[in-house]
This record gives structure tokens, C-alpha cells and sequence, in this order.
């Protein structure tokens, strides 16, 4: 065999072979894409997240999580912030605690450029709640779930009658599945950007999450009454 | 030629040369010879170290070369740092 291939085969000896591999590549594509590609097509990403968050009034207020409420209408300006300042947030606290638990020190561009396609299964989530596809049934969802929040015995019942409602238990289940995919997306950016071992990575990743999520709720709260939304 | 093994594949203990062998001179030396910690290194860890160094040792220039990320060079570097600590300890332990 050629030193380059047994070089090559060598670097890449964590990845699975044939189609295990390509699936592989959707979930940990961070053995491959780096610097600044990788800070490229995720500054893209969190830029399309922010159109498609003011275009399907989304709120991306959480590291982990998206809302729709249409009893809050925020302005555009604030629904694409919500987006921005989750990735800041937690790209900067991975690249702390990298700093401080990683040997050798692991570079802050591939925190920045990871962890902002890290926000790709998010913004998918948010295009499947555009106008056009489940957003328009969402408002009669959510108006039947604020009514029946005092008779919770009805709401089951309530719920059924919702105009499209298969089609959103079908999204919701897509949204769910493109959660999932964005934990381990995201726990990967951190392995791979920190060149932490698996169980360190899984330690500093949960707590980060935490952390980060706390962080985030504080910044958006102090966001909306600063601006006095 | 074969590629010189410095790990027993049988049980997993380091190889030692007993024989060393001139083509020239067809002279024979028979020992107890170390193969130094480089030598006993697997041999796809022996190839990256040959490329890394003609890369000048950049991580950058290795992740390019061979299309990976650079923090999975960095990754594979740490592994192979790891590894000849653990070996230099087993040859002193050795001696």
C-alpha cells in the first residue's frame, strides 16, 4: 500500500467503512471540515437560520430548543439576535473550557466554525416551521392548547379536532428526530474542536449544555426588557 | 521486503533482534539488539511520522494533504505522543 493511503487510512481510522461511513459523515463531519470552511458554511447557516426564524416567527431562544408562540410578537431584529447570540454563547464557552481542560490548546476558529453547523438540524426544525409548510397549522394547535390549559382532561380530545393535525404529529416527530441530531452534532463539534477523549468530551459537553442554556435564557431575558419587549 | 514488526503478534510483548544480516559481505551478527523507540512504533504510525516531518511539521499543511481537519491531525499527534511515552516507559522499565 501506498504511505500516503496507510497515512490517510491511519488519520481516518475512527470512521466507519461504505455506508456506515457516509452516515457517519452527517453526524460527525468535524474529521473533515475544519477553520475556516467550516466558520463559512456556518456563518451561512446562522444566517439563513436568522431569515427563516423572522420568516416563520420562530424563537430560537435556547441552545437546544425552538419556540413558536404567536402571543409574542417580537420584532425581526430581536427573532434573528435570539439565533446569533446562542451560537456566540456557546462557542465561546466550549472554547473556555477547551482552553482550560485540552492539551495542547485547541484553536477558537474551529469552536466558531463547529459549532455554527452544529446549528444546521435547528435551522431545518425552523424551516419546517415556515408558513408554508406546518406553520399555518400551528395557530389553531396553540390557540386550543392555551384554552384547554385549565381542562386538561379535554385536551386530548380538543387537539384531534385541529385542522392537519396528523401532518403536524408528523413534524413534530421530524423536529424531534432533527433535535437528536443536533446533540450529537453538536457533542461532536465539541470532541473534535476541543481533541478532548470521548469521556471527558461527554462530561464538559453536558455541563456546557447547562451552562449554556442558563446563559442564553439570561441574555434573551435581559435582551427583551432592556428593550422593553 | 517485509515490514519490520516491533510487537510480538502473538502475545502482544516487544520484539527484540537476535540477528543482524550484510548483504554485502554476507557477514552475520548474532545479539541481543534494541530496536530503539521509533523502530517498535506500529508501522502506519511510523508512515505518519515520515509525512508529518515533510510537512515541515504543520498540522495545517498534514490536514490539507490528507483531507481530514486539523484538529483530527492534532488528535492522531497527541495519540502518537501518548504512545512513545508509553513506550520509552517500557523500555526503561526494560533496562
Amino acid at each position: 500500500m501506498m504511505s500516503d493511503e496507510v497515512v490517510r487510512q491511519y488519520l481516518r481510522k475512527d470512521e466507519p467503512r461504505g455506508i456506515w461511513g457516509t452516515l457517519w459523515l452527517c453526524v460527525n463531519p468535524f474529521t473533515r471540515v475544519d477553520g475556516w470552511p467550516a466558520l463559512g458554511w456556518g456563518v451561512f447557516i446562522v444566517a439563513a437560520t436568522a431569515v427563516v426564524a423572522i420568516r416563520a416567527q420562530v424563537n430560537f431562544d435556547g441552545v437546544m430548543d425552538l419556540h413558536v408562540n404567536p402571543a409574542f410578537h417580537a420584532p425581526a431584529w430581536f427573532l434573528a439576535f435570539e439565533g446569533v447570540a446562542d451560537w456566540l454563547i456557546v462557542a465561546l464557552l466550549f472554547w473556555a473550557a477547551g482552553a482550560i481542560f485540552a492539551r495542547p490548546r485547541p484553536r477558537g476558529l474551529d469552536f466558531l466554525g463547529m459549532l455554527a453547523i452544529g446549528r444546521l438540524p435547528f435551522l431545518l426544525s425552523g424551516i419546517l416551521l415556515l408558513p408554508s409548510l406546518l406553520g399555518k397549522l400551528m395557530g389553531p394547535l396553540t390557540t386550543i392548547l392555551t384554552q384547554t390549559a385549565q381542562h386538561p382532561d379535554q385536551l386530548l380530545q380538543q387537539i384531534m379536532t385541529v385542522p392537519g393535525i396528523w401532518w403536524i404529529m408528523v413534524g413534530m416527530a421530524v423536529m424531534m428526530a432533527l433535535m437528536l441530531w443536533g446533540a450529537f452534532l453538536n457533542f461532536f463539534a465539541v470532541k473534535e474542536a476541543s481533541g478532548l477523549e470521548t469521556g471527558p468530551a461527554i462530561g464538559v459537553y453536558v455541563a456546557g449544555v447547562i451552562v449554556a442554556e442558563s446563559i442564553s435564557k439570561i441574555v434573551i431575558a435581559m435582551t427583551i426588557y432592556r428593550a422593553g419587549l | 521486503m517485509p515490514v519490520l514488526i516491533g510487537q510480538c503478534p502473538s502475545c502482544g510483548g516487544p520484539l527484540h533482534v537476535r540477528s543482524l544480516w550484510c548483504n554485502k559481505c554476507e557477514i552475520s551478527l548474532d545479539g541481543a539488539f534494541s530496536l530503539g523507540t521509533l523502530a517498535r512504533l506500529r508501522h502506519e504510525e511510523q508512515e505518519f511520522i515520515v509525512a508529518f516531518v515533510k510537512a515541515s511539521g504543520s498540522l495545517k499543511e498534514m490536514a490539507q494533504r490528507f483531507k481530514v481537519s486539523y484538529p483530527t491531525v492534532r488528535s492522531r499527534l497527541n495519540e502518537l505522543i501518548a504512545r512513545i511515552e508509553q513506550l520509552e516507559q517500557a523500555g526503561e522499565h526494560d533496562e
